[in-house]
C-alpha cells in the first residue's frame, strides 16, 4: 500500500491511542476490511515498537554507565564467584583453632626452622617453574585458539554496502562515491594482507580505515579485530569486538557477538 | 566513595504500590533501584549457568529492562502486589534462554532449577495471550519460592514480529535529521511542530520531512528484514 502523509498521520495517532473513540472505531473497521491497510498498520507498529525498544535499551545502557560510575553496581567477577565460595565454606567450615593441636605445631616451628626455610625455597622454585611451564602451555593454547577463531570468522569477501535510497531533503552535496569506492578497494587489499605472516602493516592500514565513518569504516573495524586476534593481541581485539557487538546496525554485529562468545568460552581458567 | 545516601534503594519498599507508581511516573531513583536489584540477581545467574560473556549478559539484562519498561508503559504489565524486580528477572531469564538457544550455547547444569526453566520457556510465554501467574521470588534472590504476576505473560511483540536488529540497521542509515524526526514521532509521540523545531523546520516543511523519513525508514526496514 502506498503510504500517504495523511495515512501516516492517522496510523500514528491510532497506534499512539490518540484517535477519538468514534474515529478509532471507524479506522478499525477499515483495517478489518482492507488487507493492505492492515499490513501497513502492522508495519508501522513494528517500526514504532522497534524504535521504542531501542530507545529504552539505550536508556538502560546509559543508566548502567551512570550507576557504575557512582560505584553502585557490585563487582560481577566477585558475584559470579559466590557459589564456589559458599560451596567451599560448606565443605570446610571455619571452626577456629583447636587447642589440643597448638603445642606440637609450635615445637615444629622451633626445632625445624632451617628445614622449613629449605622446604619453602624448594616449593618456591617448583612453584615458579610450574607457573612458567603452565604459562607457556596456556600461551600455546591461546595462540591455537586465536588462529582457529580467525580461520573460522575470516572471510575474504566483504559484505556489500547497503543500498541507500536517495535523500531528497539533502541540501549539501552527496557524499563522495569515489571516496567510498577507494575505501572499499583499500579494505579489500588490506584484508588480503591478513594472511601474510607479518600482520603489523595490515593492522596499521586497517586502523586508518577503521577510523572512517560509513559501511567500509565499520567493516574495517571488524577486520582490524580479526587482525589483532591473528597477531595474538586479544587485549586489543576484545574492546573493538565489544564495541561492534553493541552497535545496532553494525554490519558485523552478529559475528562479533559470536566471536566474543567463543573467546569467553575458550578463555583459560584464572 | 559510595555512601548509604547514594543508594537509590534506600527507604524504597519494592513490593508495594508506591514503587510501581514511582516507576509509572518515571522516577529516576525507582528505575535505578530496580536496575540494581535485577543486576544483582540476573548477572551471576546467567554467568554461572552459561559460558556467555559479561557484555552479552548485560545486553540481555538491558533488553529485559527495556521490554519491561514498554510493557509498563502500554499497560501490559499490571502490578499485583508482588516484587517488580522478580518479574523483570523472569523477563531477563527468558531472554537469556532464547539467546542460548539461538547461539547454540549449552546451559551449564548447576542447579535443580534448570528443570523449572525448561517449563518456563519463552515459547510457552509468548504463545499465551491471557493473564498468567509465574513462579518467581519473594525477593529477587529467592525467585523460585513465591510468585509475581504478569498481565499478558507474553512478549511485547504479541501482535507482530519485530525484527529489532533490522530496525536498528535501518535507523542507523536514515541520517541524523531523520533519526531526530522519527524518534520524536514514533517514540515520543510529539506534535509535528515540536518535532520540526528540533531540526529547525517550520511545520509545513516538517510534515514533508517526516513523511519522507518514514518512507525511507520503511523501505530500509523491509529490505533488512528480508536479508
Amino acid at each position: 500500500m502506498d503510504l500517504s502523509d495523511e495515512l501516516l498521520e492517522q496510523i500514528g495517532a491510532y497506534l499512539a491511542g490518540q484517535l477519538p473513540a468514534g474515529e478509532k472505531d471507524q479506522f478499525e473497521a477499515r483495517i478489518q476490511q482492507d488487507p493492505q491497510l492492515r499490513q501497513e498498520v502492522a508495519l508501522q507498529r513494528e517500526l514504532k515498537q522497534g524504535l521504542s525498544f531501542l530507545a529504552q535499551k539505550d536508556r538502560f545502557r546509559q543508566l548502567h554507565a551512570d550507576l557504575d560510575k557512582r560505584g553502585l553496581l557490585p563487582d560481577i567477577a566477585k558475584q559470579t564467584a559466590q557459589p564456589e565460595l559458599a560451596e567451599a565454606k560448606g565443605k570446610a567450615p571455619d571452626l577456629g583453632p583447636l587447642p589440643a593441636q597448638s603445642q606440637p605445631v609450635r615445637q615444629l616451628v622451633r626445632f625445624g626452622r632451617a628445614s622449613w626455610v629449605m622446604a619453602a625455597s624448594l616449593a618456591l622454585l617448583l612453584g615458579v617453574g610450574w607457573l612458567l611451564y603452565t604459562n607457556r602451555a596456556d600461551k600455546r593454547q591461546e595462540l591455537a585458539q586465536n588462529e582457529a577463531a580467525f580461520t573460522h570468522f575470516f572471510s575474504p569477501h566483504l559484505k556489500p554496502a547497503p543500498t541507500l535510497l536517495p535523500d531528497p531533503d539533502r541540501v549539501a552535496a552527496a557524499p563522495e562515491n569515489s571516496q567510498s569506492g577507494q575505501d572499499s578497494v583499500r579494505l579489500q587489499v588490506a584484508t588480503q594482507g591478513l594472511n601474510r605472516a607479518d600482520g603489523q602493516p595490515t593492522i596499521q592500514e586497517l586502523t586508518v580505515l577503521a577510523a572512517k565513518t560509513g559501511h567500509w569504516g565499520a567493516s574495517a573495524q571488524w577486520y582490524l579485530a580479526l587482525a589483532y586476534l591473528k597477531a595474538n593481541q586479544r587485549t586489543q581485539a576484545r574492546p573493538l569486538l565489544n564495541k561492534i557487538a553493541q552497535l545496532n546496525g553494525h554490519p558485523y554485529q552478529q559475528e562479533a557477538r559470536q566471536l566474543l562468545n567463543q573467546l569467553s568460552a575458550s578463555a583459560p581458567a584464572p | 566513595m559510595t555512601t548509604d545516601d547514594d543508594n537509590p534503594c534506600l527507604n524504597v519498599a519494592q513490593g508495594n504500590l508506591a514503587f510501581y507508581q514511582a516507576l509509572l511516573a518515571d522516577y529516576k531513583q525507582a528505575w535505578e533501584c530496580l536496575y540494581i536489584n535485577v543486576f544483582r540477581s540476573f548477572m551471576p545467574y546467567a554467568r554461572q549457568r552459561s559460558a556467555i560473556s559479561t557484555d552479552d549478559a548485560l545486553d540481555i539484562l538491558q533488553e529485559g529492562m527495556a521490554e519491561f519498561a514498554i510493557k509498563l508503559k502500554n499497560g501490559k504489565y499490571v502490578f499485583q502486589e508482588k516484587p517488580v524486580a522478580a518479574y523483570v528477572f523472569t523477563v531477563c531469564r527468558n531472554r537469556w534462554v532464547s539467546y542460548l538457544r539461538k547461539n547454540h550455547i549449552q546451559k551449564l547444569e548447576t542447579m535443580q532449577d534448570d528443570m523449572a526453566e525448561e517449563t518456563d520457556s519463552p515459547d510457552s510465554y509468548e504463545s499465551t495471550s491471557q493473564a498468567v501467574s509465574i513462579e518467581t521470588g519473594g525477593d529477587v534472590s529467592g525467585r523460585e519460592d513465591s510468585e509475581a504476576s504478569v498481565a499478558d505473560g507474553g512478549s511485547i511483540w504479541s501482535d507482530s514480529e519485530v525484527d529489532w536488529e533490522a530496525v536498528g540497521r535501518a535507523f542507523a542509515d536514515v541520517g541524523a535529521d531523520c533519526q531526530t524526526m522519527l524518534h520524536c514521532f514514533y517514540v515520543e509521540e510529539k506534535s509535528l511542530g515540536e518535532c520540526g523545531a528540533r531540526i529547525g523546520l517550520q511545520e509545513n516543511s516538517a510534515k514533508v520531512k517526516r513523511f519522507r523519513c518514514a518512507q525511507r525508514m520503511k523501505a530500509l526496514y523491509s529490505q533488512y528484514k528480508t536479508d
